[in-house]
């Protein structure tokens, strides 16, 4: 990669040469999506009232039967669920373990899917052909079914306690979904192989992992940014989902899914339990595929995005 | 053709079978296993336990265990007894997957039927207000969790909103049929339109995002320019040359989507208390009715495989050029 990139107006025949640096220009294309800037600023609101969640005046688990059932008031926000317990609190820290989860479990799924697509794109013949074909099968599998199976299975594990059972969701998430970085990073490195830089650093002895590590992956970056800004949403949803179907997060310990399984059961009664946690969850997903969208089209020099 | 569906599924047998090793495998080394419950209960003595070991066929090696099942699966159908009703587990299965077709099936037909039409619409007129406002809906269609959805259509039209007639709620939240009442197709419909509603907004807005990127780059393909060029109307340019190329890559994608379809029936089972296999499957595993969960499982890796086959068959339907060796 060049140092410098001209703007792409100097290629219309504009006489101005302005020039930036890659990630400047990268920043002037991802300042002009307001979505994207709107959605930072709405994630950074989400991630900073769960890190500031034990600022509230009420605990999570703190419970006050004579106090159920409250609806949304000045005292309790977003109302009480049905032990009492202040559910503006308890989605608070529900967003740490949400997005704990989202952010790990994509981490490890993107470190999963490069390192195989790394491997398969740059060897190919029989490497490519092994990994691909283990990435089909576990492409075919179908993934929630097995997630739940998992979970299930250990969930029966003694002494399970918190942190392991986060352990747990985001080992599973990262196992059932490092397919889609792994496809992604394979075509980009069977491509950028090819390409005649790779060539040069060959022909001036470099080794094969320091041509995929310092030579390859730098040009997958801006694909694996975007690949992985969009599972984080997925992830988060897949957590949610579980926790809502009883196979993630146990009660009592808050997570956006399981609060939604208990609003169900008083769907007649409490309404107002419903909706908050799953609007965090909406909210969350819909800021991440945002700035996902924002930095597709500030990574691609062909975009021309106006609004 | 024949011999490459022949080879197709030849190859896709291997797969089911890892498949199944690896599941079973799992479910039985797994801490967990199926008698855990039974294991941590005090009033079972070791010498019950040891019984029940030998009655469920698990103080032998896992290779003959495994045998055994597969043995059964393949030569009878038989995926075992559930460890809860004691019911044979594929005749609780086939009980089940009509109710999930007729779900899926009707949500997907229906999904088809809009995003097509609105994904082209929103292409031929690019950044129009149409697109704007299909493109803003669409995307929060897809960042929106498919349960919450489900849940908040129970709230609105189950607990909200009333039929001004009868004062009853205006939509069912669950079930297929009225309880107590003659089942009738009415009855039937009448329970329908939550979940596959709900599972169509899901489907639609990523579909229709899909076609209309889809259909985007065909319309600026060579052919489309000549067909204008050649003097053809507007309307069959786009709805007969643009659109069945368009269609082509939407076969690709929902034929890998087919994991998620089946994970999106279960979420809305599970909320609607639909009877079908997703929500047979949820129901097992709350009571880590292990027989039943490898069963619905395995049935569900094959379904996905034969439709994947037939996207490949469709495929080359659809593209005259495809031909497969």
């Amino acid at each position: 990669m060049s140092e410098l990139t001209l703007s792409p107006g100097t290629t219309h025949g504009n006489r101005e040469a302005v020039i930036h640096s890659p990630s400047s220009l990268i920043w002037r294309r991802f300042r002009q999506h307001r979505m994207a800037l709107f959605s930072i600023a709405l994630l950074l609101l989400v991630i900073l009232s769960a890190l500031l969640s034990p600022l509230s005046v009420y605990a999570p688990t703190e419970q006050n039967p004579s106090n159920s059932f409250q609806p949304p008031s000045a005292t309790h926000w977003f109302g009480t669920d049905d032990l009492g317990r202040d559910v503006f609190t308890r989605v608070l820290y529900g967003g740490r373990i949400s997005l704990t989860v989202g952010l790990t479990a994509t981490l490890l799924s993107v470190l999963i899917g490069v390192v195989v697509g790394a491997l398969a794109g740059y060897f190919g013949g029989l490497t490519d052909n092994v990994l691909m074909r283990i990435t089909d099968a576990f492409l075919s599998l179908p993934t929630l079914f097995v997630l739940i199976l998992v979970s299930t299975l250990l969930r029966d594990l003694p002494a399970l306690n918190l942190r392991s059972s986060v352990l747990i969701v985001i080992l599973v998430i990262a196992l059932l979904s490092w397919m889609w970085p792994a496809r992604l990073v394979r075509g980009a490195f069977l491509s950028l192989k090819a390409h005649d830089f790779t060539l040069a650093a060959r022909s001036v002895g470099a080794g094969h992992g320091r041509i995929m590590l310092r030579h390859i992956l730098p040009n997958t970056i801006s694909l694996v940014m975007v690949q992985a800004t969009l599972s984080i949403a997925s992830a988060i949803i897949v957590e949610s989902g579980l926790s809502y179907l009883g196979f993630g997060i146990q009660p009592p310990t808050p997570s956006w899914g399981n609060m939604l399984a208990t609003a169900q059961t008083y769907v007649l009664r409490a309404p107002w339990l419903m909706v908050f946690p799953g609007l965090m969850i909406f909210l969350t997903t819909i800021s991440i595929n945002h700035i996902g969208d924002g930095l597709r089209d500030a990574f691609d020099p062909f975009s021309v995005r106006i609004n | 053709m024949s011999i490459y569906l022949i080879r197709r599924t030849l190859q896709a047998i291997p797969l089911l079978f890892v498949l199944s090793i690896l599941l079973f495998a799992l479910v039985r080394i797994a801490p967990g296993g199926p008698l855990s419950q039974a294991e941590r209960n005090p009033n079972i003595s070791q010498a019950q336990l040891q019984v029940l070991r030998t009655r469920m066929g698990l103080d032998q090696p896992l290779y003959v265990q495994y045998g055994k099942w597969m043995r059964n699966v393949v030569l009878s159908g038989d995926l075992g007894e559930s460890l809860k009703s004691n019911r044979p587990v594929a005749e609780m299965i086939t009980e089940r997957i009509p109710n999930t077709l007729l779900l899926v099936g009707t949500a997907f037909v229906l999904t088809i039927l809009l995003a097509i039409p609105i994904g082209a619409i929103s292409a031929k007129r690019p950044y129009s207000f149409f697109d704007y406002t299909i493109t803003t809906i669409t995307f929060a269609g897809q960042s929106v969790p498919i349960y919450w959805l489900g849940l908040m259509t129970i709230l609105i039209f189950y607990v909200w909103l009333d039929n001004p007639l009868t004062g009853a709620p205006l939509l069912p939240a669950g079930g297929m049929y009225s309880l107590g009442a003659e089942r009738t197709l009415q009855d039937l419909l009448w329970h329908m339109v939550l979940p596959v509603s709900v599972l169509c907004l899901a489907w639609v807005a990523w579909y229709s995002r899909f076609f209309r990127a889809a259909m985007l780059e065909v319309l600026n393909a060579d052919y489309v320019r000549t067909a204008r060029a050649k003097g053809l109307a507007e309307r069959s340019v786009t709805y007969v040359h643009a659109l069945r190329n368009a269609v082509m890559p939407l076969v690709t994608m929902i034929a890998l989507d087919i994991p998620t379809i089946f994970a999106g029936a279960l979420f809305v089972e599970t909320i609607f208390s639909w009877p079908g296999m997703g929500r047979l499957f949820w129901e097992a595993a709350r009571g880590r009715d292990y027989p039943v969960l490898l069963g619905v499982i395995l049935i569900n890796a094959a379904l996905i495989v034969v439709a994947n086959i037939l996207a490949d068959l469709l495929y080359a339907l659809l593209d005259p050029r495809v031909r497969y060796e």
